[in-house]
């Protein structure tokens, strides 16, 4: 009996340690997994914050110019236009509307290399959708009038913008990467 | 005093043009020159700065431009100086600023003469740039009619 009580106790004993280190494990993993969560919740709102939110909208009137990272070559162009490097081009670039910059292209044929390199580089792309910056005075409302989402005489500026729903933006920014790309 | 001690901790920075022209610096208007900045971590204290892509007469510009923007406030009224100065300036001196600036890597003079010359573009037609900037078209007639045709969106 004595050693049927050891062999029980020694049994009793382990099944504890092992009920130990598999808390130990859970915990571990429990705080493995809230760690992840927390980390995708920060990139999910991070990415929030990209996107066209109605508050980032209504900014957008009072930013600068779209930041490029620099062009490191992107842009095949052999002569530069006003001899100027390809890189301050384009930051002089940032500070006109799309539609600007497309009359430019006729200028002449460095410059329609040029600008035609930059219509294609994707941060540029990126950028110019993210701003929604059709014609200059004009963001937003080009599509807003178009899609008769409302009308334009009743409304203050910030109301047309504010209007638009995120999905309407997307659609928007959609169709304006879609003419960039063409 | 305290005026005599402000003056003492004002280190100043020397600066040699393409030209071989020095110019005496203050610290905290020289490093808002990145390309300083990385400059002088290269080499000591007192050694001086050359900057064999920028001449003097640009440097003295880009030199008066960085301590205004240290000694003056607020910051928007120099800027607003600075753009009239920039926009009734040359060309000549206005690329040159633009390719100094690029160079020294001063994101808010880049900025500034940037603006400068996209506000030289804005609202004027491809014959009118050309114009202004003494560029001459290559394109023939029918490209010049292609592109016309797939940029006439930008114009309705």
């Amino acid at each position: 009996p004595g050693m049927a009580l050891a062999l029980g106790l020694l049994a009793v004993a382990a099944g504890a340690g092992a009920m130990v280190v598999q808390d130990q494990i859970s915990t571990r993993n429990r705080r493995r997994r809230q760690e992840q969560a927390e980390k995708r919740r920060a990139e999910l709102d991070a990415g929030r914050a990209a996107t066209l939110s109605n508050e980032a909208c209504h900014d957008h009137r009072y930013r600068g110019p779209v930041r490029l990272p620099r062009l490191q070559n992107s842009i095949d162009i052999d002569t530069i236009p006003l001899g100027l490097p390809a890189n301050v081009m384009s930051n002089i670039m940032m500070f006109m509307d799309v539609s600007t910059c497309f009359s430019l292209r006729s200028v002449n044929s460095s410059w329609n290399r040029f600008l035609c390199g930059l219509f294609r580089y994707k941060p540029y792309l990126k950028q110019v959708v993210w701003r929604g910056d059709f014609h200059n005075d004009q963001r937003f409302r080009y599509w807003s009038e178009e899609y008769n989402v409302v009308q334009p005489k009743r409304l203050t500026y910030c109301d047309r913008i504010a209007v638009l729903d995120a999905n309407d933006r997307l659609a928007q920014s959609a169709h304006l990467y879609c003419v960039l790309i063409t | 005093m305290a005026s005599s001690s402000t003056s003492e901790q004002k280190k100043k920075i020397r600066l040699k043009s393409a030209d071989n022209e020095l110019f005496d610096v203050d610290e905290d208007a020289a490093l808002q020159s990145e390309t300083i900045k990385n400059l002088l971590q290269e080499i000591s204290g007192d050694q001086i700065v050359p900057l064999p892509n920028v001449t003097s007469k640009i440097l003295a510009k880009v030199i008066e431009y960085c301590s205004n923007m240290c000694e003056l406030d607020p910051i928007i009224s120099v800027n607003k100086q600075w753009e009239s100065f920039f926009k009734n300036c040359d060309q000549d001196t206005l690329f040159d600023t633009i390719l100094a600036a690029n160079y020294l890597s001063i994101k808010s003079l880049l900025d500034l003469t940037c603006k400068c010359v996209a506000d030289m573009m804005k609202g004027k037609t491809p014959e009118e740039i050309r114009e202004k900037f003494h560029i001459v078209n290559d394109l023939t007639s029918e490209e010049e009619a292609k592109i016309r045709a797939e940029i006439s969106w930008a114009f309705e």
